[in-house]
């Protein structure tokens, strides 16, 4: 019964995965039939300064981004979560940012947006700050990006809140029973019992924001800059394979990142036992 | 059990009303701030190219539609080309992933066979691989059965269950659905086909209103597919068209820029207030169980 | 309600229906009709002025049937990646400078020196054998494209001041350092464009170097580089461009920035595009300045070139050869388009462009004219691996206008990543 299926997943996702594969081990300028060079490529990526600054970028922004976005995710999931009349409007409102967010539409309102004479600096320029021309500093054109990743906190918000609402009410009544405060019952009740569900969304999130790479085209019209600093990983794949038309070297690098993402997640399913509690366990 | 769906004590009530308009403030305040780049985008789209440089936090300027018409017209086929493009890609994508998606879960779920195992880690896997490493071998494939510059090379994948996220998701939600209705009708006497499409399907509905909007929602978005496989103008969807707007050196200014972006995401704004509802519950629902 | 069932059936049906029609769009001839792929890019805003131009042969060649493939640049390029791997390159399809001959050396181009239709004698002889490779002929230039150093005549004249007479760099210098000084507030003299590719190339060639050599190198030298960026560097410092942050970055829009400057380095054919960008003022042009004793032949012009594809139908040749002959030789393309990617090279559009009461169109012209009469020793194309090259050279002038390396460092760590990928 699955047999068209399994057509379907060979050809079109197996075939291609295990041809990228073969194609990491080999130099391949797309003109030429690829050239078999065993591990070069793995070698050369160890040295390839590039890399190095493209994966220390990608993981600075997984480690800015996704913490920021599930902590706004969580707090606004939390103050929406009393029973709060227009509850769905919010919660509504509050995700659509998220549902336009790898979109080259938003990517462009970005760019304008942290221009040097864009919304944002005239925002802060209410304050009194003086922003500068973000998109060319090298040690702001990051932010723009994790903002942008931060600004799409609806999506882990709805979830902590189908979460939240989970929660038998009795546990918490038991808890405000006991005279435990706000604070104490987030801790102690709350957040272990939330805790697959903080699980869910690190995994999830953090899987996508190591493959980010709309944005950062967009925002660095394709070059990474300034100075590589919004050189995300994959952004830096393409460019080798699309631009500079070296695809074995490119699917090397390919393959390093699904071991990196495999890495983490693995080990944040390991560290996980240490945190998180299951209902059923 | 009682959750917090069910109604609150009196105290509670009370306690409530008097905090409700100053979390209802700070709320709508953090909306507003949320939302108001995108407020700022359609102000500027409405303004002559020459004033959008010096526009400021509260816009200032005219009023005019003239990006909108001009970037209408600025590529050699209207936009109105582009955006059937992307509907028709969006539906037919749809389609294909509720049908074989849901077909494929049944199956993961359900059944038993060698390899199974194999075959779901495979599918899993999938998730990790970024898309530029499959678009090369991929494209070759396209490209020998002939089928490039049409929807095919976009669409037919998803008719061949290869959206492993969706396929995973509505695994776990089949998972969730108790054998027992299944053996209650293989008493019956009915065979897999009928046990799918008679009990499984209709108990995953928010797993498959959930698919269908999502994947209507990511291909709508998707660029660089359309991009390799689609290269004449009357072809391209509406983020390679506003992509080719956007010229490095260009003459052009940013008002149309900004006015075709806006009518690029109107769209998926509109059906989101329209689904709303399905699409919060159907993550919340299925991002629950299991 | 309608079932489900039915509903499925229909979805099904609906499906199965677009994707055949889907499929029968891509596919050859139907009957008779001859379909011709045109791929290209262009410099901003005139693709629908292309599109006008395909549909007037359309109407003219009953029978040929234009299909345009336009994408940005960039996109262009990627979208040139996969066709290659695929096998599908369109018919007649523009070819990027680094490009030439990697594409050359992979077999992408057809040979033309027999195409049918094509008035040969509208081209002098020895431009057409510059551009051979190996003797053949296997692309055909569609404009000429020369660095040259634009000027807002109306802000000049508002200063009232006059252009140097001794037209060198260091002289410029001065000028602009000058300028600046008494100009109104936010005014500067110039663009920062040392990434400005062209200029580049005109500066080596002074120096008697040449950015691509004959054996498929990179033949600037460090020093040349670092003078150059040198050069940049010193008006940047001199406040007589804007700082990197002001202008966004090493290529500055021309639509944010032009009006705050009275020069700016562009090749000569963007004038046009320019000045209707900000059509209040008037813009005339020079060419790039010398150094004091430049080397021998060191003017040159840029191809811009468009080529057929080897494993196009030979059965079209006869249909490309008609739609050739319209780009690139009629008169009315050129009146239509103007010389928008670069100054026309065939006798025919050439003379059409003369008659133009358009200016702008004489500023094109006047650069090309001076150009040419000088002598102009050869020009060779960039080699495989170096399609990044532009992409590395303005990472590297960031770097100087950050502050984060020195110019020797910037330009040697430039050189050495291009040489390493030219390999």
């Amino acid at each position: 019964m699955l047999i068209p299926w399994l057509v379907g997943l060979l050809l079109v996702t197996m075939g291609p995965l295990i041809a990228s594969l073969a194609l990491s081990f080999t130099d391949y300028s797309i003109f030429a039939a690829p050239k078999f060079v065993g591990l070069q490529n793995y070698e050369r990526l160890l040295g390839d300064e590039r890399f190095w600054k493209a994966l220390t970028v990608t993981a600075q922004y997984v480690l800015l981004a996704v913490p920021l976005q599930l902590a706004l995710a969580l707090g606004l999931a939390l103050a929406l979560d009393r029973g709060l009349r227009g509850l769905t409007f919010y919660r509504a409102a509050f995700y659509l940012p998220s549902l336009l967010g790898t979109s080259v539409a938003i990517g462009m309102l970005w760019r304008q947006l942290f221009a040097a004479d864009g919304l944002v600096n005239a925002f802060l320029a209410w304050f009194g700050i003086q922003g500068g021309n973000w998109l060319y500093q090298p040690d702001m054109a990051l932010n723009t990006l994790i903002i942008l990743h931060v600004w799409t906190f609806g999506s882990p918000m709805v979830i902590f809140l189908a979460g939240l609402r989970a929660i038998p009410v009795e546990v918490r009544e038991a808890a405000m029973v006991d005279g435990a405060g706000p604070t104490r019952r987030f801790l102690s009740i709350t957040l272990p019992l939330l805790s697959p569900m903080v699980l869910f969304n690190l995994i999830l999130q953090m899987a996508g924001a190591f493959q980010a790479f709309n944005q950062a085209y967009v925002i660095s019209e394709g070059t990474g800059r300034p100075q590589d600093s919004t050189l995300f990983y994959t952004l830096y794949l393409y460019i080798q394979g699309f631009v500079g038309y070296e695809m074995g070297y490119a699917s090397a690098l390919a393959w390093v990142l699904v071991a990196i993402i495999g890495a983490v997640t693995a080990f944040q399913f390991w560290l996980s036992r240490k945190w998180v509690h299951y209902a059923d366990s | 059990m009682r959750t917090l769906d069910t109604p609150r004590t009196t105290r509670s009530s009370l306690h409530f009303a008097t905090r409700a308009p100053l979390r209802h403030a700070i709320l709508i305040a953090a909306l507003l701030i949320m939302v108001y780049p995108l407020l700022w985008m359609v102000r500027l789209s409405l303004m002559p190219d020459s004033q959008i440089g010096t526009a400021g936090l509260i816009p200032q300027g005219d009023v005019t539609f003239e990006n909108y018409t001009s970037g209408w017209n600025a590529l050699s086929v209207p936009f109105t080309r582009f955006f059937t493009n992307s509907a028709a890609i969006a539906i037919l994508s749809v389609v294909g992933n509720l049908l074989t998606c849901s077909i494929t879960a049944y199956v993961l779920a359900r059944l038993r066979f060698a390899l199974r195992g194999a075959y779901f880690a495979i599918v899993i896997g999938t998730l990790l691989v970024p898309f530029h490493v499959l678009i090369i071998p991929q494209y070759l494939l396209f490209s020998a059965f002939g089928v490039l510059n049409s929807y095919i090379p976009l669409v037919l994948p998803k008719f061949l269950a290869t959206d492993a996220f969706f396929i995973f998701l509505m695994v776990q939600f089949v998972r969730g659905i108790p054998r027992e209705l299944d053996q209650a009708a293989l008493i019956d006497g009915a065979g897999h086909v009928r046990i799918f499409w008679s009990i499984i399907l209709p108990l995953m509905r928010p797993a498959l209103a959930t698919t269908a909007i999502f994947t209507l929602i990511w291909t709508w978005n998707d660029f660089l597919g359309p991009l390799v496989y689609l290269t004449s103008a009357d072809w391209y969807t509406v983020p390679v068209a506003l992509n080719s707007l956007m010229s490095a050196d260009s003459g052009l200014g940013v008002g149309r820029l900004l006015a075709m972006s806006v009518l690029a995401v109107v769209p998926l704004i509109a059906f989101f207030i329209a689904a709303q509802r399905q699409i919060v519950e159907g993550i919340a629902s299925t991002g629950l169980k299991g | 309600m309608i079932s489900r069932r039915t509903l499925l059936l229909a979805a099904g049906v609906l499906g199965a229906g677009a994707a055949l029609s889907a499929c029968s769009q891509e596919g050859g001839a139907t009957g008779g009709t001859t379909k011709i792929r045109y791929g290209h890019w262009d410099n901003g805003n005139a693709q629908a002025t292309f599109a006008a131009l395909f549909q007037s042969f359309m109407d003219a060649n009953e029978g040929i049937e234009v299909a345009q493939e336009f994408a940005s640049y960039a996109d262009f390029q990627e979208r040139m990646t996969t066709q290659i791997a695929g096998k599908n390159v369109a018919d007649i399809f523009w070819v990027a400078s680094p490009q030439v001959i990697t594409y050359y050396n992979n077999n992408l181009f057809h040979d033309l020196d027999e195409l049918p239709g094509f008035d040969f004698s509208q081209y002098d002889e020895s431009m057409l054998e510059r551009i051979k490779i190996d003797g053949k002929l296997n692309t055909m230039p569609m404009g000429m494209s020369i660095p040259a150093f634009r000027y807002n005549a109306t802000y000049l004249e508002e200063a009232g001041a006059s252009l140097p007479a001794n037209w060198t760099w260091d002289s410029l210098a001065e000028f602009l350092v000058d300028y600046s000084k008494d100009a109104p507030a936010g005014r500067y003299a110039c663009l920062y464009q040392p990434a400005h590719d062209l200029a580049l190339e005109g500066w080596l060639r002074q120096h008697g170097e040449d950015l691509w050599t004959e054996d498929r190198k990179l033949g600037a030298s460090v020093e040349a580089l670092s003078e150059y960026v040198n050069w940049w560097e010193k008006l940047r410092a001199a406040g007589a461009t804007p700082s990197f942050e002001e202008q966004d970055g090493v290529a500055p829009g021309w639509n944010d920035h032009g009006a705050k400057v009275l020069f700016t380095v562009g090749n000569q054919n963007h004038i046009i595009e320019a000045s209707d960008v900000y059509p209040d003022y008037t813009f005339k042009q020079r060419v790039i300045p010398t150094i004091e004793s430049p080397a021998e032949g060191h003017a040159f012009g840029y191809l811009v070139r468009l080529a057929v594809y080897s494993l196009t139908d030979e059965s079209k040749l006869e249909a490309i050869g008609k739609l050739l002959e319209f780009n690139l030789n009629s008169a009315e393309w050129m009146s239509t388009l103007g010389p928008v990617m670069g100054a026309p090279i065939s006798r025919s559009q050439q003379a059409a462009a003369r008659e133009s009461t358009d200016q702008r169109i004489q500023e094109v012209l006047a650069v090309t004219d001076e150009t040419l009469a000088a002598p102009s020793r050869p020009r060779f194309d960039a080699p495989p691996g170096s399609s990044t090259w532009r992409m590395e050279y303005e990472r590297g002038i960031e770097a100087v206008a950050l502050g984060s390396k020195s110019i020797t460092e910037a330009m040697t760590e430039f050189h050495k990543t291009i040489s390493d990928k030219i390999g």
